[in-house]
């Protein structure tokens, strides 16, 4: 049963006096505290109706995932520390509670609360505790000082006594003329110290209408994705977890891919001066990315060597978190360049005009037919060369149909609100497992190459045990492995995208938009 | 979730305190905890001040009209929980003799709690009978309370012969000395020799005391009003012990 909250129109030191008075309830003492409510950089608990709270009270820590609405507590438990992710936890309900929302992002702290709490118990004939009464008043610190919230009563049934509980509830009512209600204590607190709480930069999805003039929407979805790369830019540098960067990266990639399409419909010059400098962005970012997947599947590529493999290439984990530093503090400074700023300011700048844009051959044509031509294109392109490669085609083809499946993607994701959502889906599942492959065939590739050099330096740089090089030449076995599996499975996945059923719902759902253009 | 059933074929040889004990020190360790107190006696349910009454009784839970799970009262401390007593439990054999497969019934209701609580203890009635079988065969280990008198030897055999009869998923026996009365030669005795011959009988012992007696009058355990009592100290000290008992199948 959840809590029930009163706010009575009288003083707390009218209430505290009446409810020292009542018979079986007693005072149990007065304490401060301190609380931290917690979520992901992207308020996935909070779009969710969640928040997770920290709260300290004489020493002994205790985190609780709540209903933000209610305050009702769905699980909690003690801990040494506040958990980064879900992983970090004990198993049990608060761990699965959490990673279903949280997945792979960490929580950080959000706000902090602090209350000051006189707490009663309200006990029966057999002097049974029933119920809590916590007579609360709240503050929320922030920059510019300290926001009170007021104060409150809660009454907290213990489990198995809500009869009783509403009976006190009744009686408190009677004694302040008042009346029970809810009180979103978290949001409040949430909405002080971050005014736009729970709200996150959608990397796609943008609204269209479909008779929209290209220029103007080309224009949205390319603002849209700018946001999104400077709020993922704040994440990337408080480095709380890899998503961020990770979002960061698609931001980027999912620009580039638009730029490219927006030939014929935005001016050609700035586009000439944007498409490479992006590129160089991109760049920039790849040496983190590559690290940080090394790190997060360490322990999966770790479980699949035989000892003493195992054991041997742990080493390699200590190197590749220095690494992993050093390309951050990299980023970082790449970040803080005037390339970098100087980027975000022209474009800016660019986007601010480019929504009126006229003497371009397609500015004015109805996004629909525009976005339609683009996919279909990117498409044929993406089936053409792959029909191409057969068994014994370079790695090099592979790569480059990769980016193609890739700028396919990005294409659909930016315009999928211009056409039916399942339908979309279902092309966007054929087109994923292409992906999927194709990115396997391309992570071992560059694992391999990036071992073979970590293996180079980890030799020159300081002394590495041959256990340790060992063991990575038995992981660059193991990886050329995993890539002679993927090449070996790429022909049934292409054939499985290059069936007749998803030909025929590309032609329904791009080439026939572009026939209506004509 | 683990569960613990605190069982004898014998009667008072302290199983309801040490349900109570013990469970009172799981939770005080941070571990939720729940006590279901099948003694239709209630002994476990008085100590906590909570009324002996289940909604719809034994016949409810038997027949699941009613999930455990509603039945479930909060005591006063945190962490640990307890489905109370209830009358109609003496008829539970019969009841359980009613269902198909009565053997696993019991494991059955509990099992929907799997993910709320770490560790349940069962507080049994002194018996051989369906429901003790029932005990059996959900409990993850049996906690043996035995008064170290020559009876001992055979309450235990007796024990191990109930088991086998039983289709357990592989229930430890973890029997420990209870109410332990050092003045008295025999009780030091059997409590020096007989873990040579049962080496399976933790090294905790739990001292006969008076504090312990008085958990009927205080209605509360040991930990709440006498928690540096030797008996209190036995308790805890013996929940550790149960606890680093890792070899036991989850």
């Amino acid at each position: 049963m959840p809590d029930r909250v009163l706010k009575p129109d009288v003083t707390m030191a009218s209430v505290l006096s009446v409810l020292g008075q009542l018979p079986l309830l007693e005072s149990v003492g007065e304490s401060n505290v301190a609380s931290t409510l917690y979520d992901t950089l992207d308020w996935r608990l909070y779009r969710s109706g969640l928040i997770l709270r920290e709260d300290q009270t004489n020493g002994s820590r205790e985190v609780t995932v709540l209903d933000r609405h209610s305050s009702d507590a769905l699980a909690g438990t003690r801990v040494g520390e506040v958990p980064r992710f879900a992983s970090d936890l004990p198993a049990g309900r608060l761990r699965d509670r959490l990673a279903k929302h949280t997945k792979i992002r960490a929580v950080c702290p959000m706000a902090e609360v602090r209350s000051h709490v006189h707490r009663f118990k309200a006990v029966d004939m057999n002097d049974k505790t029933v119920a809590y009464v916590h007579v609360e008043s709240t503050e929320v610190p922030t920059d510019s000082g300290v926001r009170r919230l007021g104060w409150r009563i809660r009454v907290e049934p213990l489990r198995g006594y809500d009869r009783e509980a509403d009976r006190l509830v009744h009686r408190l009512e009677e004694s302040f003329g008042t009346t029970a209600t809810s009180d979103d204590l978290a949001t409040r607190a949430l909405q002080v110290t971050h005014p736009d709480a729970g709200r996150v930069h959608p990397v796609s999805g943008t609204l269209l209408a479909p008779d929209t003039a290209a220029a103007e929407a080309f224009t949205e979805v390319l603002t849209q994705l700018l946001e999104a790369v400077v709020w993922n830019e704040k994440g990337v540098r408080s480095d709380i977890d890899t998503e961020s960067l990770h979002d960061f990266r698609v931001a980027i990639r999912r620009t580039r891919s638009v730029l490219a399409a927006a030939k014929d419909v935005l001016a050609p010059e700035p586009l000439a001066m944007l498409r490479p400098e992006f590129r160089w962005l991109a760049q920039q970012t790849s040496d983190l990315r590559d690290l940080d997947v090394y790190l997060l599947g360490f322990e999966e590529l770790r479980s699949e060597l035989p000892p003493p493999a195992d054991v041997g290439i742990l080493p390699l984990r200590g190197f590749l978190r220095s690494a992993r530093d050093d390309a951050f503090a990299q980023l970082v400074a790449v970040l803080d360049q005037g390339r970098y700023r100087s980027l975000v300011n022209r474009y800016r700048y660019f986007l601010s005009h480019a929504r009126s844009t006229v003497g371009q051959p397609q500015a004015s044509q109805p996004i629909l037919a525009v976005a339609s031509e683009r996919i279909w294109a990117s498409y044929r392109s993406l089936l053409r060369h792959g029909r191409l490669v057969d068994d014994d085609a370079p790695i090099e083809a592979l790569h480059d149909l990769r980016k193609r499946a890739k700028k396919l993607r990005y294409l659909i994701d930016a315009f999928r609100a211009l056409f039916p959502d399942d339908e979309i889906a279902e092309l966007i599942a054929a087109l994923k497992q292409l992906q999927d492959n194709l990115g396997e065939l391309q992570d071992c590739e560059v694992q391999t190459a990036r071992l073979e050099g970590f293996a180079e330096l980890m030799t020159t740089g300081s002394r590495t045990s041959p256990a340790t090089l060992s063991a990575m030449e038995v992981l660059i076995g193991h990886i050329r492995r995993r890539e002679a599996g993927a090449r070996a499975e790429f022909a049934e996945h292409f054939a499985r995208f290059d069936r007749p059923r998803n030909r025929k719902r590309y032609r329904g759902l791009f080439r026939a938009n572009l026939a209506g253009a004509e | 979730m683990r569960i613990l059933a605190t069982y004898s074929i014998k009667g008072g040889v302290g199983k309801t305190s040490a349900a109570v004990n013990l469970a009172y020190f799981a939770a005080r360790s941070g571990e939720r905890t729940l006590v279901w107190d099948l003694d239709p006696q209630g002994a476990a349910t008085y100590c906590f001040r909570i009324k002996q009454k289940v909604k719809g009784g034994a016949k409810a839970i038997v027949r699941r009209r009613r999930e455990l799970d509603e039945l479930i009262k909060g005591t006063d401390y945190r962490d640990l929980d307890l489905v109370p007593a209830d009358f109609s439990y003496r008829y539970m054999d019969l009841l359980l003799d009613s269902v198909k497969r009565p053997t696993s019934r019991l494991r059955k209701v509990l099992k929907p709690l799997g993910d709320e609580y770490d560790y349940v203890f069962l507080d049994c009635p002194p018996s051989i009978s369906l429901v003790s079988e029932n005990v059996i065969a959900a409990a993850d280990a049996l906690l043996v309370p035995l008064i170290p008198t020559t009876l001992s030897v055979r309450t235990l055999d007796q024990l191990d012969a109930v088991v086998a009869g039983v289709n357990t998923g592989g229930v430890a026996i973890a029997p420990f000395f209870s109410m332990v009365d050092r003045r008295r030669n025999l009780h030091c005795e059997i409590v020096s020799s007989l873990p040579e011959e049962r080496p399976e009988i933790l090294s905790t012992q739990i001292p006969y005391s008076s504090s312990v007696e008085q958990m009927s009058v205080r209605r509360a355990p040991l930990g709440d009003y006498s928690v540096r009592s030797r008996a209190s100290e036995a308790f805890r000290s013996l929940w550790e012990e149960i606890k680093g008992r890792v070899a036991w199948p989850s």
